[in-house]
């Protein structure tokens, strides 16, 4: 029929749309692997710009070094003076750096925003957020740099690869209650096919190979916020998207290594440190010329490596 | 830019920024500066070579994969 009455014809009664007071969060990467770390405390009075932690260096010999360390070296002679052994030390250090992040928001957004969303308390969310990834990703960038590596350029991660990178930490004479892996998504996803790889060939002790693999699924699959794909060998495996790639792209880097525990603190087995200088600091300043609050997050930190012996860098094909 | 390290295996990896140190420059600007003295025994700067020979080994690797395929 004609002449309904629609919206058009009402269109100074009805709305085209509105905003629902409720914002759809972005996916994203989960920050958390940096925990891992060591923490060094320099806020507050430790007035230098540079931490130095001092490290122990072995007179006795290395690990696995068949004996070669003191097969000889400390026999006596009776009515043989003794020779001095020198002892000496080392050293790591860390240079904290900063990270920031300003936003500027006008008055004019503030006043014409969805007055039930609380726009600031979003938007310093997001800026601590922010930072704890770039945190993380200068974290994850420390696994490249491990001596020792496990796995091959171009080829996908291998079981056999995760359980020489296990075997290696202990071979390298790490003493501890824990190892944890960090994973790239690629690397993860390697391991998971791998693990269901079907074979002609069994292996002879079927049962004894699935308990020294461990293998447990994480809850959710790793789905959740803490990113746990799995245990392995007893170990938790997180993986995350921050980690860096290597060899011109062609491969990605994970890692397995030493967590901070209270026991490798104590050996000396944790793998990596962070010193935290400053901690994320939000400052606001009104900018009444340009009718704008800005927001400040800043933080100061810097990840380092602890020892090098007791990680091993996973690096798979991309 | 980012800046490449070689380790003693011939792994090219991204340096961190834990290789980096500020330094003012001739202006007087603080700028972040790679250190020599960070690097490991045996590592060094990735020269352009290393790089594109990495580049190159990737891109003949992946040639080979998706043959085979």
């Amino acid at each position: 029929m004609a002449n309904e009455t629609t919206t058009t014809s009402l269109n100074d009664l009805t709305n085209s749309s509105l905003v629902y007071p409720f914002i759809i969060r972005a996916l994203t990467e989960r920050p958390g692997v940096s925990f891992n770390a060591r923490q060094f405390n320099l806020t507050g009075d430790f007035a230098s710009p540079v931490l130095s932690v001092p490290t122990e260096t072995s007179w006795w010999g290395s690990a696995n070094d068949d004996g070669a360390g003191v097969d000889l070296e400390f026999d006596a002679t009776q009515g043989t003076d003794l020779s001095n052994t020198q002892v000496a030390t080392g050293a790591v250090t860390c240079t904290p750096g900063e990270y920031g992040v300003a936003i500027e928001v006008t008055d004019n957004t503030v006043e014409d925003s969805v007055s039930a969303i609380d726009l600031f308390g979003w938007i310093q969310s997001r800026m601590v957020f922010a930072i704890q990834l770039a945190e993380d990703d200068d974290f994850c960038a420390l696994f490249a740099s491990l001596s020792t590596s496990v796995g091959s350029t171009g080829v996908d991660l291998t079981v056999a690869n995760m359980i020489t990178a296990f075997q290696g930490i202990r071979t390298s004479g790490a003493d501890a209650d824990a190892i944890v892996g960090v994973l790239d998504n690629q690397q993860a996803l390697d391991l998971e096919n791998g693990l269901v790889a079907a074979n002609a060939a069994a292996a002879i002790f079927a049962l004894s190979a699935d308990r020294l693999i461990g293998y447990m699924p994480g809850a959710n699959a790793g789905i959740n916020s803490n990113r746990q794909i799995m245990t392995f060998r007893g170990a938790p495996i997180f993986t995350t998207g921050l980690t860096d790639t290597a060899n011109a792209g062609a491969d990605v880097v994970g890692a397995v290594f030493c967590p901070s525990t209270a026991y490798n603190d104590m050996t000396g087995a944790t793998t990596f440190g962070k010193a935290i200088k400053r901690m994320p600091r939000l400052e606001t300043i009104r900018i009444p010329v340009g009718r704008s609050l800005q927001l400040v997050m800043v933080a100061r930190s810097g990840p380092f490596e602890l020892q090098d012996g007791s990680g091993r860098a996973v690096i798979t094909d991309a | 830019m980012k800046t490449y390290i070689k380790a003693p295996n011939g792994r090219i990896v991204t340096a961190g920024r834990e290789y980096f140190v500020e330094k003012a420059n001739a202006a007087g600007v603080v700028e972040l500066v790679f250190s020599d003295a960070k690097l490991k025994d045996g590592w060094s700067i990735a020269t352009a070579a290393d790089i594109k020979a990495a580049e190159d080994a990737e891109a003949k690797r992946a040639a080979a994969e998706k043959k085979g395929a």
